[in-house]
């Protein structure tokens, strides 16, 4: 008796598939409602209750393949920073995120970034810094010492912002957008260990889903005080600043319907796989 | 070479090297000028890993070079890397002669390969991991064990719980993924990262003492 159908669907056929139902929404939205979940209203709540002129580090760790979920839980941070009137310094760890992070403060500070009346007093992008999780603590010992100057090549001492903060513990948040080595850990073990814990410089984390349970020891021990975990986060966390301040750069959201249909279809395959799984185990078929 | 060039020299520079860092992290209070002073050791490494950078270029083109030239598996695809490598290394550079700017990241021509060609190409080859997954999960998440079947529901309630359709269906599926990742995941996940901070420890003592030289190559 030969393997059932069922057991035996031809890859190409679920591929298709896929690409036809994950396009769909684009075209007729379902507009499914979304609530807000407690690690995304944690980071908002930490950020919220930061008073004005108060400085969050933007740190774009993250690449080009990531950045459906990474630029979305950026962009929105970014926008409720700037709304808020708090100061920026954003850089990036990875190479790869260093000219994705000038794409994101474009999109939100204004196309004309850098030459914006605010840089340099209220926002500085220092680009790349080399070094990986050395990168990090150096900067975390001593910004000038880890870049000495910003993406533009402008020397970091005439920048007014940049000689407000000398080392990470003149920061009031570290926001880390990343999805990989170095990412938050390297944040915890080399900035946060060695400055005073998470009460000094504290952690929130915008990260690709399939890293996040990696996280939550981190979490629930306090080191990491706020996540937004994957597409669905940065969705949430877009519903909230949208809900506070009008978010005009929504990004996550229409593609969570695609993400719904996507996951919904893989339940449905592997329903489907086991059904065939059993006819094959009790039906006295050969398994595949 | 000599034994004492290739082994000696390399692990005492090793062990040096890293008892001066424990002693910084350990025995040093921050701001003190010997504590400051190890920043010196940590600034280092970005010249090492700048010079990784050249070597890597160079071991790449040698090995895409000799596989062309052998006519060895995909040689068309060295083709490729080799002129795309070169190609953007010429943009690069040019952005840094012309003194458009002072760092390259910043040169327009670089930005825009970045933006419109290397973003994109990067986003479709990890985009295509979805099809993947899709006909790996058909295939391979059978109920075929206790174990098998726990990660099956697990995973299958992850999934709902991390789309808006999970809520659609059931209010309380992302509260339970919540309490998923927030409970069992968190303890587990705990004990694995204590696993190997545990273990990071123990290499890290054994390469100190020489013990462990897997890191200098055979020994013949």
């Amino acid at each position: 008796m030969s393997t059932p159908r069922l057991a035996r669907i031809d890859r190409r056929y679920i591929y298709l598939l896929l690409f036809l139902l994950v396009s769909l929404p684009f075209f007729y939205p379902l507009k499914l409602p979304l609530s807000v979940g407690e690690h995304a209203q944690a980071v908002w709540d930490v950020t919220e209750a930061l008073p004005p002129d108060s400085v969050v580090i933007s740190s774009f760790d993250f690449g080009p393949s990531t950045i459906t979920e990474n630029r979305p839980q950026a962009k929105a941070h970014l926008y409720q920073c700037k709304e808020r009137d708090l100061k920026v310094v954003a850089l990036a760890f990875w190479i790869s995120g260093g000219p994705l992070g000038e794409m994101v403060l474009r999109e939100v500070y204004g196309e004309d970034f850098p030459d914006i009346p605010e840089y340099g007093t209220r926002v500085v992008y220092l680009g790349y810094v080399p070094g990986n999780e050395v990168g990090m603590q150096t900067f975390g010992d001593s910004t000038v010492s880890a870049k000495g100057t910003d993406h533009y090549g402008t020397p970091v001492g005439e920048l007014d912002l940049m000689n407000e903060v000398t080392s990470a513990a003149d920061f009031d948040l570290w926001a880390e957008w990343t999805s990989g080595t170095p990412g938050e850990q390297q944040v915890i073990q080399f900035v946060q260990g060695r400055h005073g814990g998470p009460s000094a410089v504290p952690l929130v984390v915008g990260s690709t889903a399939v890293s996040v349970p990696g996280m939550m020891p981190f979490y629930s021990a306090g080191q990491i005080s706020g996540i937004m975990n994957g597409l669905s986060g940065g969705g949430q966390y877009e519903l909230l600043v949208d809900g506070e301040y009008g978010y005009p750069l929504v990004e996550a959201l229409p593609l969570l319907d695609s993400q719904s249909v996507a996951h919904v279809l893989i339940i449905v395959f592997v329903i489907i796989g086991n059904i065939g799984f059993a006819i094959t185990k009790y039906g006295g078929g050969q398994r595949s | 070479m000599s034994v004492v060039v290739k082994r000696y020299i390399p692990l005492a520079i090793t062990f040096i090297m890293g008892m001066i860092m424990v002693i910084a992290t350990y025995f040093l209070a921050p701001g003190t000028p010997a504590r400051d002073a190890t920043a010196l050791l940590t600034g280092t490494v970005d010249v090492l890993v700048a010079t990784a950078g050249v070597l890597g270029l160079v071991v790449l083109l040698r090995h895409h070079s000799v596989n062309i030239s052998r006519r060895g598996r995909f040689w068309q695809y060295s083709i490729i890397t080799i002129v795309g490598v070169i190609l953007y290394l010429i943009v690069g550079l040019y952005g840094i002669a012309t003194h458009e700017t002072q760092l390259m990241y910043a040169s327009e021509l670089f930005s825009w390969v970045y933006a419109n060609l290397y973003v994109h190409m990067d986003m479709t080859i990890f985009s295509l991991l979805a099809f993947f997954i899709a006909s790996a999960a058909y295939r391979a998440f059978r109920l075929r064990s206790l174990e098998a079947s726990i990660l099956l529901i697990v995973g299958s309630l992850m999934l709902l719980a991390n789309a808006p359709v999970g809520a659609a269906i059931w209010e309380g599926f992302p509260d339970l993924g919540a309490w998923l990742l927030n409970v069992p995941n968190a303890a587990g996940n705990r004990a694995i990262t204590i696993g190997i901070a545990v273990g990071a420890i123990s290499l890290a003592i054994r390469q100190l003492l020489g013990v462990e030289r897997g890191y200098l190559g055979p020994e013949r």
